[in-house]
């Protein structure tokens, strides 16, 4: 079973400008959408809901990282079997978070 | 003392020993030059600014002349330099004045990273700033010559310099470049205004330069807290018509226009963030001047007043 991390985790900005935060990632959420200003690219990317909601909790997430399983529950307050079509939105949202370089399986 | 009450003789003689010093908002600019062009220029659209002292500490020393050699006489042109060094290739000898405007913009927007600067007009009114910010052509600079004609205090054209720390913005009134139609547009819309000479055929068309009303001039000093952010795009014959825009996208907008964002990095992300916060977001879709004008009016005095 996979299991995914953040490439990198967050400033919360409560010290933005006094050092650089080179690693890190800064996040602001309006409730739907995210926007993550990725340090290691100097990219700006805007999320979808789906995929700020899994960000969201992959930056939470243990050291052993989040199964898909896991982060499905977490992410959507759902404790039950997640459905295929379920399943598979989760997976295009960390194939997308991946693509961005802002995710990455356990042990890449 | 003000540039208006320079002596003509006396502002031609600094500028071309290269001693004269303006003040325009925080920075001060040693300006050089030698071209009448440039000295009727300054005249004309600087004269309410303040003119520092010769031994006044300077940000920026700059000159536009003619460049040495023989082409000075066969084909002029002007040259930009910046301590000595020149950034641009020369322009067509006439285009002396906007060469000069265009470099101090330059100046700023490379050289002052103690601001997030955005390419965006900006103008306050009830200690609300309104920011602009649109690319070339969009009429941004039209629609803030209008404003800054009808009561709002004009904070910068091209310009936005926000404060990272406070998130105020801080105002740098200079002449707003108008292009082509506009020219007339605004000449006619605000027939106080008063103009440089329109330049001809340069990179961008016809150009002239609007001077800033001597209120935006005097208040160079009070930063305005921001209250909306509109981007603004003129369409031929379009109805009027202002959408709001959710706030992630317009932090994604704004990173487009910002010039040293790659400099602030984090901060500049969390300052962009705190001014999307503190504004209403629009998309504003425009042909009539008269009707932006009075649907930014009407928003603005529907607003609470944010205190100085």
């Amino acid at each position: 079973m996979p299991r995914y991390l953040p490439s990198a985790y967050a400033n919360n900005g409560a010290l933005m400008g006094a050092v650089a935060f080179d690693g890190h990632v800064s996040v602001r959420d309006w409730g739907q959408e995210w926007v993550v200003f990725d340090g290691a690219s100097g990219d700006c990317h805007l999320l979808s809901p789906v995929c700020g909601l899994v960000f969201g909790e992959l930056l939470r997430a243990p050291p052993q990282g989040l199964s898909p399983r896991t982060l499905f529950a977490l992410a959507f307050g759902d404790d039950g079997d997640p459905s295929d079509e379920e399943m598979a939105t989760l997976n295009e949202a960390l194939t997308q978070l991946q693509s961005l370089s802002l995710v990455r399986l356990c042990g890449e | 003392m003000r540039v208006a009450e320079l002596p003509g003789a006396e502002l031609a003689e600094r500028l071309a020993r290269g001693s004269f010093r303006l003040r325009t908002g925080p920075f001060v600019t040693q300006i050089g030059s030698r071209l009448d062009a440039v000295v009727r220029g300054v005249a004309s659209q600087y004269a309410d600014y303040p003119v520092e002292d010769e031994n006044a500490f300077v940000d920026f020393a700059i000159r536009v002349d003619r460049p040495p050699g023989l082409r000075r006489w066969l084909r002029p042109q002007v040259l930009f330099t910046f301590d000595g060094e020149a950034p641009f290739t020369p322009l067509p000898g006439g285009q002396g004045f906007p060469m000069l405007e265009w470099g101090m913009n330059w100046c700023i927007s490379s050289k002052c990273h103690q601001y997030l600067t955005l390419h965006a007009a900006v103008l306050e009114r009830r200690g609300r700033a309104i920011v602009l910010p649109a690319p070339s052509g969009s009429g941004k600079s039209t629609l803030c010559a209008g404003l800054a004609h009808r009561e709002w205090r004009l904070l910068s054209d091209e310009l936005t310099l926000i404060e990272p720390a406070s998130g105020h913005i801080v105002p740098v009134p200079r002449p707003v470049s108008l292009k082509n139609a506009s020219i007339n547009v605004i000449k006619e819309f605000a027939p106080e205004a008063q103009f440089s000479e329109v330049c001809h055929d340069t990179l961008k068309g016809s150009v002239a330069h609007c001077r800033a009303p001597g209120q935006a001039v005097l208040r160079a000093a009070e930063l305005a807290a921001p209250g909306w952010v509109v981007l603004p795009r003129y369409e031929a014959g379009a109805e009027t018509r202002l959408l709001p825009l959710p706030k992630p996208q317009t932090v994604m907008r704004l990173l487009d226009c910002a010039f040293n964002f790659n400099i602030h990095r984090h901060a500049g992300f969390h300052t962009l963030c705190r001014l999307v916060d503190q504004s209403e977001c629009y998309e504003f879709t425009y042909s009539r001047l008269d009707e932006a004008v009075q649907l930014f009016a009407q928003m603005a005095d529907a607003a609470p007043q944010s205190a100085p």
